[in-house]
C-alpha cells in the first residue's frame, strides 16, 4: 500500500518512534478478547494486564524482541518523557508468544492522565539469543537507540492503540 | 540546513563579534544578519533577498563581496543567533518581513493566547491524524478479511465438490474385523 496511507505513518508512529520498515512477521496482540488493530481505542481498565502476544515466523531457532512504549508521556502536547517503556521481552522464539520469552522489563499498565496516548508494540528480530540489559528507568527510553545498541536492525512488525484516562472525554465518538 | 548556515562564515574571527548594530548598514563592516534584515526594505536590498533562505543569502553575500575584502568583514552568519531571532515563529522565515497576517510581532507574542492557539492547532492535527489512521486501518482490515473470505469459500467449494477421496477409517467394517 502507498506509504503515506499506512496507519503507522498517518498516526506518526513512524516518525516519532520508528523509522520506515517493511512488515515481515505477523504480530498479534490481544487484550482479553480484543485484538489490537492500529488506532483502536482501549481503556486503561481493558489493558491492566499484559496482553497475549503471538508472533509469526517459521523457525523456532529465530528469536525476537518485543518492546512496548508510550511516546506521548506524560502528555501528547508535551511529551518530555518520550518514550516511556512499558514492557520489554526478549528471546521470544518464532511462532510462539511473549510468555515464552525473557521478560527484561515487566509489564506496567498504561495509566495516561493527560490527553490521548499512543501505545506502541514493536517487534525486532534478534541475530541470536542475546543478553539485553534493562535500562535504569522507564522514561526517556529510545527505541531507535535500543535497536542500534543491540544490533536489532529495523522492526519486523509494529502495532499501536490509543488510550486515555478512564473518564476521559476525547477520542472517537462511538 | 543548520549545517549550511554554520559553514558560511566570512569572518576571520570565529567568536561572536561584538558588533555595533547601529552602524550605517551601507557602510557596512560590522553588521549581523538580523540587523541587516531589520533595515527598511527600500535600501539597497533587492526584493528577492527577503524571500527564501539559501539563495537569498548568497545574494546578500555578493553585495558585500564587492567591497574591499581584506578588512575583517565581521559578517558572520551564526545559525543560533538566527534561530533566536526567529523567536516565536516556528518556521525558518525572517522575522519581520514575511508575516502575511499584517500583525506585527507585538500582538503575536501575546503569549498565553498565541501559545494556546498553537497548542490547539497541534491537538486538532493529532486528532485528525488519529481519525485518519484508524479509518485507514479499518479499510485495510476489511480488504484483508474479504480476501480471506474469498479464499476460504473457494477452499470449501473445492472440498465439497470432489467426492470424498479419503476413506473413512473409524467406521466398523465387518470384513476387517472378522477373524478369518
Amino acid at each position: 500500500m502507498p506509504r503515506d496511507r499506512d496507519p503507522l505513518v498517518v498516526g506518526r508512529v513512524i516518525g516519532d518512534v520508528l523509522d520506515p520498515f517493511t512488515r515481515s512477521i505477523s504480530l498479534r496482540v490481544t487484550y482479553a478478547t480484543r485484538d489490537v488493530n492500529n488506532g483502536v481505542e482501549l481503556k486503561p481498565s481493558q489493558v491492566v494486564n499484559q496482553p497475549r502476544v503471538d508472533i509469526g515466523g517459521d523457525d523456532l531457532r529465530t528469536f525476537y524482541t518485543l518492546v512496548m512504549v508510550d511516546p506521548d508521556a506524560p502528555s501528547p502536547s508535551d511529551p518530555n518523557l518520550r518514550e516511556y517503556l512499558h514492557w520489554l521481552v526478549t528471546d521470544i522464539p518464532a511462532t510462539t508468544g511473549a510468555s515464552f520469552g525473557q521478560e527484561v522489563v515487566c509489564y506496567e499498565s498504561p495509566r495516561p492522565t493527560v490527553g490521548i496516548h499512543r501505545f506502541v508494540f514493536v517487534l525486532f528480530r534478534q541475530l541470536g539469543r542475546q543478553t539485553v540489559y534493562a535500562p535504569g528507568w522507564r522514561q526517556n527510553f529510545n527505541t531507535r537507540d535500543f535497536a542500534e545498541l543491540y544490533n536489532l536492525g529495523l522492526p519486523v512488525a509494529a502495532v499501536y492503540f490509543n488510550c486515555q484516562r478512564e473518564s476521559g472525554s476525547g477520542g472517537r465518538r462511538t | 540546513m543548520e549545517e549550511v548556515w554554520g559553514d558560511i562564515t566570512l569572518a576571520s574571527l570565529n567568536d561572536h563579534p561584538a558588533v555595533t548594530p547601529t552602524a550605517n548598514p551601507p557602510s557596512f563592516p560590522s553588521v549581523i544578519l538580523q540587523d541587516f534584515l531589520a533595515i527598511p526594505i527600500n535600501k539597497e536590498m533587492p526584493p528577492t533577498a527577503r524571500s527564501g533562505c539559501g539563495t537569498s543569502l548568497t545574494e546578500e553575500i555578493t553585495l558585500f563581496g564587492s567591497l574591499p575584502p581584506t578588512p575583517a568583514t565581521l559578517f558572520t552568519l551564526n545559525a543560533r543567533s538566527i534561530a533566536s531571532a526567529a523567536v516565536k515563529a516556528p518556521a525558518p522565515s525572517f522575522p519581520s518581513s514575511c508575516r502575511k497576517k499584517g500583525q506585527e510581532n507585538g500582538e503575536n507574542s501575546d503569549d498565553p493566547r498565541h501559545k494556546r492557539k498553537i497548542k490547539n492547532r497541534e491537538s486538532a492535527a493529532r486528532s485528525r491524524a488519529r481519525k485518519q489512521a484508524y479509518t485507514n486501518e479499518l479499510e485495510l482490515e476489511v480488504a484483508r478479511l474479504l480476501e480471506e473470505n474469498v479464499k476460504l469459500r473457494r477452499q470449501q467449494d473445492k472440498l465439497l465438490a470432489s467426492p470424498r477421496q479419503i476413506p473413512k477409517r473409524n467406521t466398523l467394517c465387518r470384513t476387517l474385523t472378522a477373524p478369518f
